[in-house]
């Protein structure tokens, strides 16, 4: 994508969100979305997707992180349309979730299968009409289609109030024609995983330009001392720093995904960016709250719609520590390769 | 203002070869004993035959054109041989300046005469420059230089001190920001010029100033009416703000300001990778590293488009410089090994090296404090 086209579509995602809403589930944005075709852009046109590469899937994410929308994007395109694409099934309508679940108890039946067991922690499970699973089978893998109609839902949240429910099935039937088994599921769950920090990574670019655009205009609003916080030396030091975090977050994704794109085989870079963007992240919130002073800790004012949302996003698919291993473990398990020549290519 | 926003480039995909030629020479070197690894060697690495053999090579000067003895190549094949010979550690820095901004000016701001008489000789790796702009009184308030030039007939006769000027004493020239006219406190920025110094004029005297490390890169230069000629002066007269900011932003989002110390942690990586922490601390920085070389091609981009990107360098680089610093104390506390200065080539003497050239990183080429002021002023639109 050029600068052009990222702008572009940048720009039509934001200008179909609106201002960052409250706390919530906001179904109209998510209609509004599909409307105009970016819920589902890596998935490919078999499946019912928009046959986009993972760097337009990134430039959505960014814009919907910018402000604050409540959706499943990261889920629908980048999780539960790409199990469904693996599979070689298509992309069912209403609202999707996806998880990877390892205690289900899977069982035949005669027109169908017996789902039951629980799975914790499902993002916008009480939002969804269906979850996508990964589990294990009959010592392979399947994914599965599960409608989420008649299922026991526990309502839990992360530290932004996002929806993160537990989903009890018992013996839940599902159509024979919604399991799919996965011929070879080798690293598929990381791959899952891979695949899920990296889209909470671009959501919290995303964020983190909300928190720099809406400091830089609180700092500018903003008088003490008889002048605008803008025009204090302190304030203006942590601004650049902010603008600073804020660029690196973004170009990490954006060469993350671009990277992918150009060789699907070598994704450690998706890694690479949830790592940079994480250390970013605290930066990033501390500095919009520190500018913003006792307002932005405030729960009518909308910074904390992003900061939360930074803090929530880091540690959801494993936390920086997690990901620092799996990252410094690939870059140097090649032996007679320098680090240096892992890095560059 | 809208945030500064970079948009990750590539390097092209046909300079793959000339980064293979290069690994295969600095391989080459290392099993013959051609140089010691080290940190920050574009400081600290001065070997005038090393750089002869990189300008054989035609490593040096790549961008100018043929006729100059360049290879008329864009700015990312710069960057490609730039990154691998200092990821390397290689000593590159006697060519350094000449082939990073000195070089590049003559050939923008330069008349034919200079370009025929200074690049040929900067491309082959003989020719040295040294950049002639702090003064005692002129740091980061680089506009209150105080050398002035006075007219006299077919030249101009300097007076003045300069001072943190690295390789002084090795250099052949120094690129010299001087006042040819008063200074005028209603515009700072006027009545600045540019002139080619000889460094073995008559007048001029080289004083070394010890660093930390205890060695000699840094000089204070004392002009004594050096007589400087008219076709020694670069670009126009009173045009020297203009041109001393084109040379920054080549000097200030190059591999250079994020691989000062990545020796290190190339050195290190045996060791760390042996235990959990050190394989943490090796993602954690490989993720860094990998972010600020994607930010630093797109600077390139942008210089090679045209552009002047003075914001989108400054991030670079106060990120950049701090990531060199963080590396050193992040790999020191992992790794329990005692820092040794005398210990070239070991883990104990690349770290000792790191750790006493690091508080320069965010001071050279500007502050990280006067960098962030560039930025705010940019977003805040003051």
């Amino acid at each position: 994508m050029n600068t052009e086209e990222r702008r572009d579509l940048h720009e039509a995602v934001v200008g179909v969100c609106g201002e960052p809403a409250a706390d919530g589930w906001h179904p109209e944005v998510w209609r509004a979305l599909d409307e105009i075709g970016v819920t589902a852009l890596p998935v490919s046109e078999e499946a019912g997707g928009g046959g986009a590469g993972l760097s337009a899937a990134t430039t959505v994410l960014i814009a919907l992180g910018s402000v604050a929308a409540s959706v499943p994007a990261v889920e629908t395109g980048l999780l539960a349309g790409w199990l469904l694409d693996r599979t070689g099934a298509e992309l069912p309508g209403g609202v999707l979730t996806a998880a990877v679940a390892d205690g289900l108890e899977i069982r035949p039946v005669n027109d169908g299968w017996l789902v039951s067991g629980t799975v914790t922690r499902v993002p916008w499970a009480r939002c969804a009409d269906r979850v996508v699973l990964l589990s294990p089978l009959d010592g392979g893998h399947c994914v599965v289609v599960v409608p989420l109609a008649g299922a026991e839902i526990r309502p839990g949240v992360n530290v932004a109030w996002e929806p993160r429910d537990d989903v009890t099935l018992s013996s839940h039937l599902v159509p024979a024609g919604d399991l799919h088994r996965v011929e070879s599921a080798d690293g598929l769950a990381a791959d899952f995983s891979r695949r899920a920090a990296f889209g909470r990574a671009a959501q919290m670019a995303g964020a983190a330009q909300g928190v720099y655009e809406r400091a830089v205009r609180y700092a500018g609003q903003r008088h003490q001392f008889g002048r605008p916080l803008a025009a204090l030396q302190a304030v203006q030091q942590q601004l650049a720093e902010l603008a600073a975090e804020a660029s690196a977050m973004t170009v990490a994704v954006e060469a993350a995904a671009s990277a992918v794109d150009q060789d699907p085989a070598e994704d450690w870079p998706l890694e690479a960016a949830r790592v940079r963007v994480a250390e970013g992240a605290r930066t990033v919130a501390a500095i919009g709250h520190q500018i913003h002073g006792a307002i932005g800790f405030t729960d009518e004012h909308p910074l904390h719609l992003l900061t939360t949302r930074l803090w929530a996003w880091r540690e959801e698919y494993g936390n920086q520590a997690t990901w620092c291993d799996r990252l410094g473990t690939e870059l140097t398990w090649k032996d007679g390769t320098s680090l240096w020549q892992r890095i560059t290519g | 203002m809208k945030l500064p926003l970079l948009h990750a480039g590539a390097l092209p995909a046909e300079h793959h070869d000339l980064r293979c030629e290069v690994r295969e020479f600095l391989a080459e070197e290392l099993t013959s004993g051609g140089f010691t690894p080290r940190c920050d060697s574009w400081l600290a690495g001065f070997d005038a035959q090393f750089s002869r053999r990189l300008g054989r090579r035609g490593w040096i000067g790549t961008t100018f054109p043929k006729e100059y003895g360049g290879a008329g190549a864009d700015p990312t094949a710069r960057f490609v041989i730039a990154e691998e010979l200092l990821a390397a550690g290689a000593p590159v820095a006697a060519h350094w300046v000449a082939d990073r901004q000195s070089g590049p000016s003559i050939l923008r701001f330069g008349t034919e005469t200079q370009r025929e008489r200074y690049l040929p000789g900067i491309a082959r790796g003989e020719l040295f420059f040294a950049i002639g702009m702090s003064e005692p009184d002129a740091g980061s308030d680089l506009a209150s230089v105080r050398t002035r030039a006075q007219r006299v007939d077919g030249g101009w006769v300097v007076t003045g001190t300069k001072v943190w000027t690295s390789h002084a004493h090795h250099a052949h020239h120094m690129l010299t920001l001087v006042r040819t006219s008063p200074a005028d406190p209603a515009r700072r920025h006027a009545g600045l010029s540019q002139f080619i110094v000889d460094l073995t004029a008559s007048g001029v005297e080289c004083n070394p100033i010890r660093l930390i490390s205890g060695a000699h890169h840094f000089n204070q230069v004392v002009l004594t009416d050096v007589f400087v000629a008219d076709d020694q002066v670069l670009g126009t007269i009173g045009d020297g703000w203009a041109q001393v900011t084109h040379e920054l932003a080549y000097e200030r989002s190059g591999p250079e300001r994020i691989l000062s110390t990545y020796p290190l942690l190339e050195a290190a990586r045996p060791a760390l990778s042996r235990t959990a922490e050190g394989r943490r601390l090796i993602g954690r920085l490989s993720a860094e590293l990998w972010t600020l070389r994607a930010m630093s091609i797109a600077v390139t981009a942008e210089l090679q488009a045209g552009r002047a990107p003075t914001v989108e360098a400054a991030m670079v680089k106060d990120l950049g410089t701090r990531f060199e610093q963080d590396l050193v104390h992040a790999v020191a506390e992992a790794l329990a090994i005692e820092p040794d200065p005398e210990a070239h080539g070991t883990l104990a003497g690349i770290l000792a090296g790191a750790l006493l050239q690091a508080p320069g990183f965010t001071l050279r080429g500007g502050t990280n404090e006067i960098l962030r002021g560039v930025v705010a002023k940019a977003v805040v639109g003051r």
